[in-house]
C-alpha cells in the first residue's frame, strides 16, 4: 500500500535542518529515496543523495514518482505545483502553517491531474518494513495487520504506541494532517485500507472541528473491515482553537459529540481513550474470526 | 485574525469599495466632538470583534451631538455579548435605501470560494437563511480563479436579480471577492451592504477575519495582528507555542494539538478542568520548554500540572533539560506529572525523578499519568 518497489522518492527541502535530519531517519527505516531537490543547491550531496535544482532533473534522472516537501510555508504551493508539474502520483507535504487558500489550489490541482497529495501540515505515512514518507517516529511501529489513520501526529503515535503495547502490530500509519483543508481525506485512506489485503481492521483517530469524520462515516458504513475510532476534543469549548487551524468547533458543527453520533451510526466502535483501542479492536477481531 | 472593524474598513477602501467616513473615540466628549464634525449626526457603534451588536443596541443612531454623548455613556466601558467596549466607532449617518447582504467565505466543506449575497441585508440575514433558501444565493468559485467579471453578470442574471443598479452590484461584488483574495481573508461579510439614496453601494459593516497562516505575506498586518493578543498570548507567540486559557485549575503542556485535547478529554473524564492548554509544537528546545512550563503555572489557581510529549522531531532530552531549568529557578509545591516518550526518553526519565514534586510516566498509556495527578490531587 502506498511504498513499494516500484516507489522512487525524492525529498524537496533536502537541504533544510529538519528536512536533512528526516531524510536521514527516512532512509533508516528503508524508504526507497533516490534524490533530494532543493533549488540552488543542485550538485550537492544529502546523506548520500544527490541534489538537483529541479523536481524535473530529480525525474529526468531517477524516474522518481514520488516525493515528501519539507520547504517552508511561503514556498510550498510553489513546490506542490512543480511536484503535480512533473507528474509525481504520491506527494506527502509535512510542512506546517501553509494558508489555506493555497492549500485549496494545491488540492485542485491535484484533483485535475490525479497526483495523490497527502497533508499539508501532517506527519506522513509509515508502512512497516517498506518505510515512511514523512516524520512518524519508527520506535512506536510494529509490523501487524491494523491500519492507522489520524489528523493529529502525536495522538496518532500514542494510539499506536498503545496498539504496539497490546501486540497489535499495524499495516500502515497515515497521518492526513491536522488542517481545517487536507489533500486526503478519512473516507480515501479508508477506502485504501478496505481494498488492502494486509490490512485486517482500521484505527480512525479524528478530532473536533471540520467535517471530514463525517464524510468519513459514510465509507464506513460500507466497509467489511472492523473500523474502531477515536474522537478527540469532548471537553473542548466551542469557538476556542486548539492548537491545530481544524480543531475548532463552529457554531452548528464539527462538535465532537456529533462526530461520535455518526461514526457510531455507520458501525463504528468507539473508544473513550487511546488505551480503550486495543480492547475494542480485540473484541472486534474476535467477531470477524468467529464469522469465518 | 479578526481584524476590527475600523481596520477592516480602511482595507475595504483600499480595495475599491464605499466605506462611511469615521473615527474612533474612547471618550463621551470625543464621541460628542466626531459627531459634530459629521453635521450634528452619526452612528455610533461598539468596537467588539463579534455580529449582532445591532439586536443589543450597541449600533446606535444618534441625530445630535448630545444624543452621541449619551449613547457614548451607555456604551463604553459596558460588557456587550461578552466583550468590554473600550472604544466606539463614530461614523457619518448614511441615508439608506435598501439593505443587502454579501460575503466572501473560504468553504472548507467544498473546498471552493464561495461568494453570498441575499437581497434581504440587515440584522434578520441569519433568519432568514435558515428559513428560506431562496433568498441567499451563492456562487462557487474553484480555488485560484480570477473570477472574471461576466461570470458574476451570468450569476446574477440566472438568479433574476432586478436591481435598478445592476452593473455597480456586479463591479462591488468582484471587488470584494478579489479584496477577500488579496487579503488572504477567511471570511469577509459585508451586512448591510447598503443602497444610499444617492445610489451607491455602501459598506456600513465589515467583518474580516484573516488566515493567520497568511499574516507572514501581510506585513502591513503585522502590527494589528500583535495589538489583538493578550499579553500570555504574546510570550507564548515569542516562545513559539500555541496556548489557550480554560477555566480550570491544571495546566497542560502537551506535543501537539491532538494529544493535548485527548488529555483534556481524559481530565474531564476525572473530573479535573484544565486552567490551560500548551501546544509546543515540533520545535522543542530547553528554553522553550522553560518559558512554557512557566507561563501554565503562573496563574496562581493553577494546583497542578501535566507534561505530555512525544519525541518524534523533538529531542526529549532538551525538553527535561527545559523542566528541570524552570524549577530549579523557581522550586514548585505543586505536583507536576510528566509522561516523556520517544527519542531519548532514558536520559530525560532520568534528568527529571530526582526533582522533588515531579512524577515521571514511563508507560505509554496517557490515563496513568492523569490517574496518578488525580490521585495526589483528590485522594478520595
Amino acid at each position: 500500500m502506498l511504498l513499494n518497489q516500484l516507489t522512487r522518492a525524492i525529498v524537496q527541502g533536502i537541504t533544510g535542518k529538519v528536512g536533512q535530519a528526516q531524510t536521514h531517519w527516512m532512509l533508516k527505516a528503508g524508504t526507497p529515496l533516490v534524490a533530494g531537490v532543493t533549488p540552488g543547491r543542485g550538485g550537492q550531496s544529502i546523506e548520500g543523495l544527490p541534489v538537483y535544482d529541479t523536481v524535473a532533473e530529480a525525474v529526468a534522472c531517477h524516474e522518481a514518482n514520488a516525493s515528501v516537501i519539507f520547504v517552508p510555508a511561503a514556498y510550498a504551493r510553489d513546490a506542490a505545483f512543480e511536484a503535480i508539474q512533473a507528474g509525481l502520483q504520491l506527494i506527502v507535504i509535512v510542512t506546517e502553517h501553509i494558508p489555506v487558500r493555497d492549500t485549496l489550489e494545491i488540492k485542485t490541482r491535484a484533483q485535475l491531474t490525479g497526483s495523490m497529495v497527502i497533508g499539508p501540515n501532517c506527519p506522513g505515512i509509515f508502512i512497516p518494513s517498506a518505510g515512511k514518507l514523512g516524520i512518524m517516529p519508527e520506535s512506536v511501529f510494529r509490523k501487524g495487520s491494523i491500519g492507522v489513520v489520524g489528523r493529529s501526529a502525536t495522538l496518532s503515535y500514542e494510539v499506536i504506541a498503545n496498539l504496539s503495547d497490546a501486540g497489535l502490530g499495524q499495516s500502515a500509519g497515515i497521518g492526513i494532517g491536522g488542517d481545517p483543508v487536507v489533500c486526503t481525506e478519512f473516507a480515501e485512506v479508508l477506502g485504501m485500507f478496505e481494498n488492502d489485503e494486509g490490512t485486517a481492521a482500521v484505527v480512525l483517530v479524528g478530532e473536533i472541528g471540520g467535517s471530514a469524520e463525517e464524510r468519513a462515516a459514510g465509507v464506513i458504513s460500507q466497509m467489511s473491515k472492523p473500523v474502531v475510532a477515536l474522537i478527540a476534543g469532548k471537553a473542548a469549548s466551542p469557538g476556542k482553537r486548539f492548537g491545530h487551524a481544524g480543531a475548532i468547533i463552529r457554531a452548528g458543527g464539527g462538535s465532537a459529540g456529533k462526530k461520535i453520533e455518526m461514526l457510531h451510526r455507520a458501525g463504528a466502535a468507539i473508544a473513550d481513550s487511546p488505551s480503550e483501542i486495543p480492547i475494542l479492536l480485540k473484541e472486534r477481531l474476535a467477531d470477524v474470526q468467529a464469522v469465518l | 485574525m479578526i481584524v476590527p472593524e475600523d481596520a477592516a474598513k480602511r482595507l475595504l477602501a483600499g480595495c475599491g469599495l464605499i466605506v462611511p467616513c469615521g473615527q474612533i473615540a474612547e471618550s463621551e466628549e470625543a464621541t460628542a466632538a466626531i459627531t459634530q464634525e459629521l453635521g450634528g449626526r452619526s452612528v455610533v457603534k461598539a468596537l467588539i470583534p463579534t455580529g449582532g451588536r445591532g439586536k443589543v443596541g450597541a449600533v446606535r443612531v444618534c441625530h445630535s451631538a448630545d444624543n452621541a454623548r449619551q449613547s457614548a455613556a451607555d456604551l463604553l466601558g459596558k460588557e456587550v455579548l461578552g466583550h468590554r467596549v473600550d472604544k466606539l466607532l463614530v461614523e457619518e449617518l448614511i441615508p439608506i435605501s435598501n439593505e443587502l447582504y454579501a460575503g466572501v467565505v473560504v468553504n472548507t466543506a467544498t473546498d471552493s470560494i464561495d461568494l453570498v449575497l441575499s437581497l434581504t441585508g440587515g440584522v434578520e440575514i441569519e433568519v432568514a437563511a435558515h428559513s428560506d433558501r431562496q433568498v441567499v444565493h451563492q456562487l462557487s468559485v474553484e480555488p485560484g480563479d480570477l473570477l472574471p467579471l461576466h461570470r458574476v453578470n451570468n450569476w446574477l442574471g440566472r438568479h433574476k436579480i432586478e436591481l435598478s443598479e445592476y452593473p455597480l452590484l456586479a463591479g462591488t461584488l468582484l471587488n470584494l471577492y478579489r479584496a477577500a483574495a488579496d487579503l488572504d481573508a477567511i471570511l469577509l461579510e459585508i451586512n448591510p451592504l447598503a443602497m444610499d439614496t444617492d445610489g451607491r453601494l455602501v459598506a456600513l459593516d465589515a467583518k474580516l477575519e484573516v488566515d493567520d497562516n497568511a499574516l507572514p505575506r501581510h506585513p502591513e498586518l503585522n502590527e494589528l495582528f500583535m495589538a489583538s493578543l493578550s499579553s500570555r498570548e504574546l510570550r507564548a507567540r515569542q516562545l513559539g507555542v500555541s496556548y489557550v486559557p480554560l477555566d480550570g485549575d491544571i495546566a497542560v503542556i502537551a506535543s501537539g494539538a491532538g494529544l493535548g485535547m485527548a488529555t483534556l478529554d481524559l481530565l474531564q473524564q476525572r473530573d479535573l478542568a484544565p486552567a490551560n492548554f500548551l501546544d509546543t509544537g515540533g520545535g522543542i528546545s530547553e528554553q522553550m520548554v522553560k518559558g512554557a512550563l512557566e507561563l501554565v503555572l503562573e496563574p496562581a489557581l493553577v494546583r497542578g500540572a501535566i507534561i505530555n510529549l512525544y519525541g518524534g522531531i523533538n529531542r526529549m532530552l532538551e525538553a527535561a533539560k527545559g523542566i528541570s531549568a524552570a524549577l530549579e529557578n523557581k522550586p514548585e509545591n505543586r505536583p507536576i506529572v510528566v509522561k516523556i516518550l520517544g527519542n531519548q526518553q532514558e536520559e530525560a526519565w532520568a534528568m527529571l525523578e530526582p526533582i522533588p514534586n515531579v512524577h515521571v510516566i514511563r508507560v505509554v498509556q496517557t490515563e496513568t499519568a492523569v490517574d496518578r495527578l488525580k490521585k495526589i490531587l483528590d485522594p478520595d
